[in-house]
């Protein structure tokens, strides 16, 4: 994902008023992230079955 | 005044009840010594002397005699204390007086506890070290030339300088067991949900809780029986003859986690001594430390950026950098995301527990090394922490008490410390076994140096 896509979906999350700079850091931030996300994401799918229902037996 | 200064919780208790030591004098004595202080190490935002003071006169003058009757303690400053400034070191919260004390703190005045004031911390809990903030950042007083660790910094930093014997601090991703360890005090994260976090700033929602910080575990014992209603004191003592100690060797010498030398010199030497006192040590074998670590950094994320989504959206600059980045980087997480870390959570948590069938105790570092220089812990970038896993989020994820203790030095004089853990809501073992290696460590009376 480029900068000024992660810039277009902070606008539309609603974090216009972040700048340059702080988009240009969480940028760097949601790459470095993304091994740590895969491991929850992609490790999850590979060990477990569909979620129980959260209410119930 | 350095005799008091250095006079623990428990021995400080027992000569105002005895009537050798007044609760007064001994206020008074830390007071001076928090305000010599404060220029070099910045532990304190608040310092209260005028109600300090006050209720050590009232303590002085009799009445109940709780367990804490005329203790100093210093409190982080995310808890609330009615009618007195609790900011969270933040321009968020620069005038934000509370109307009640949280349950914590009533628990502490009930105690009879003579509250000091409020420490200097990171920014609500997640961003810091920081200088553009409000209030500076409080320093370490084995080199104020490094960090103390966080975000319980100034609550570390006070109790290993004599500036109190207790602090209470909070913990949701380490922030009690890495100051506690740069600082080379006691600090515990209790068992989730055993101490309450009504009238806490939060941080998360699911992950971490106040708990009590001292110089020795007994004092440590003593302050979380007066937050928890626990009974851990009668427990000390017991010894550790027959306790089976699991090592969890892949969280400070393994491929995920590879600890300075010093620090992996130091477990060694705690677990010979360990085996020495009669516990059975055994190798365990946990989860990935990089599965914990990333189950439990999405959903600090996630739940960070839950409590400052307001905020953020409407006027971000009013927090420092990092808080303003750390806070907002879960914004780009799904819901989905949330969801499957806290699926992947039960199941970590399952197989940290079935650790417990064949051990009573884990032990690993609090920390890979001492503490670093300012200079070098304060980098341009706001996400240094997501390229190694670590060592104290686990506990968080999982829930297991969980508690740094100070266990040698390295090279340069910093503290290195053990981070030992135990089933959930059996904090009188963790406790008992702490205390009966720290007899044995010969660290526990060290001061810093340069604040005798």
């Amino acid at each position: 994902m480029t900068l000024a896509e992660f810039t277009a979906w902070a606008q539309r999350l609603g974090l216009e008023r972040l700048s340059r700079d702080d988009l240009e850091q969480l940028h760097r931030g949601w790459l470095g992230l993304q091994p740590q996300l895969a491991r929850v994401r992609e490790g999850l799918r590979a060990e477990d079955g569909p979620p129980p229902p959260p209410l119930g037996p | 005044m350095t005799d008091l200064a250095w006079l623990g919780a428990a021995e400080g208790a027992r000569r105002v009840a005895t009537g050798t030591l007044t609760a007064e004098r001994w206020t008074e004595a830390l007071l001076a010594r928090c305000a010599l202080l404060q220029v070099e190490l910045a532990a304190w935002i608040t310092l209260d002397a005028d109600g300090a003071l006050a209720t050590a006169r009232t303590a002085d003058r009799g009445g109940a005699q709780g367990p804490l009757h005329g203790v100093p303690i210093g409190l982080k400053d995310c808890i609330d204390t009615a009618g007195q400034r609790t900011t969270g070191h933040s321009r968020l919260h620069l005038d934000r007086v509370p109307a009640r004390d949280a349950a914590i703190v009533t628990r502490l005045r009930v105690a009879g506890a003579v509250i000091l004031g409020k420490h200097a911390m990171y920014e609500l809990s997640y961003g810091g070290p920081s200088f553009d903030l409000p209030f500076p950042p409080a320093r370490n007083p084995w080199d104020p030339a490094r960090i103390p660790g966080g975000s319980s910094s100034g609550s570390a930093s006070a109790v290993a300088s004599g500036q109190g014997p207790l602090a209470i601090g909070t913990d949701a991703g380490g922030s009690i067991r890495q100051p506690a360890a740069y600082c080379g005090v006691v600090g515990l994260k209790p068992t989730l949900g055993l101490v309450s976090r009504a009238g806490v700033l939060p941080m998360t929602f699911t992950m971490g809780e106040p708990g009590p910080m001292a110089r020795t575990v007994e004092d440590c014992a003593l302050l979380l029986d007066a937050i928890a209603g626990t009974r851990t004191l009668p427990m000390l003592g017991s010894g550790l003859a027959g306790t089976r100690i699991g090592v969890l060797r892949s969280f400070f010498d393994g491929p995920a986690v590879r600890a300075s030398d010093a620090v992996i010199a130091t477990v060694e030497h705690a677990l010979r001594l360990l085996a020495a006192l009669g516990a059975q040590v055994a190798e365990a074998r946990p989860p990935a430390p990089h599965d914990l670590d990333a189950c439990g950094r999405i959903i600090l994320l996630a739940e960070a950026f839950a409590n400052h989504e307001a905020q953020l959206r409407t006027d971000p600059t009013v927090y420092g950098t990092l808080a303003r980045h750390r806070f907002a980087l879960g914004a780009f997480l799904s819901a989905a995301d949330l969801l499957q870390a806290q699926r992947r959570r039960m199941r970590l948590a399952a197989e940290m527990d079935a650790l417990f069938d064949d051990h009573d105790l884990l032990v690993c570092a609090a920390e890979v090394s001492g503490a670093p220089r300012f200079d070098d812990a304060v980098s341009a970038e706001s996400f240094p922490f997501v390229a190694q896993p670590s060592l104290r989020i686990p506990f968080n994820l999982t829930g297991h008490p969980a508690l740094s203790l100070p266990a040698g030095f390295d090279a340069s004089g910093m503290p290195l410390a053990l981070q030992m853990v135990a089933r959930r809501g059996d904090e009188a073992r963790l406790l008992a076994a702490a205390q009966a290696l720290e007899a044995r460590l010969g660290v526990r009376d060290a001061r810093p140096p340069r604040f005798p």
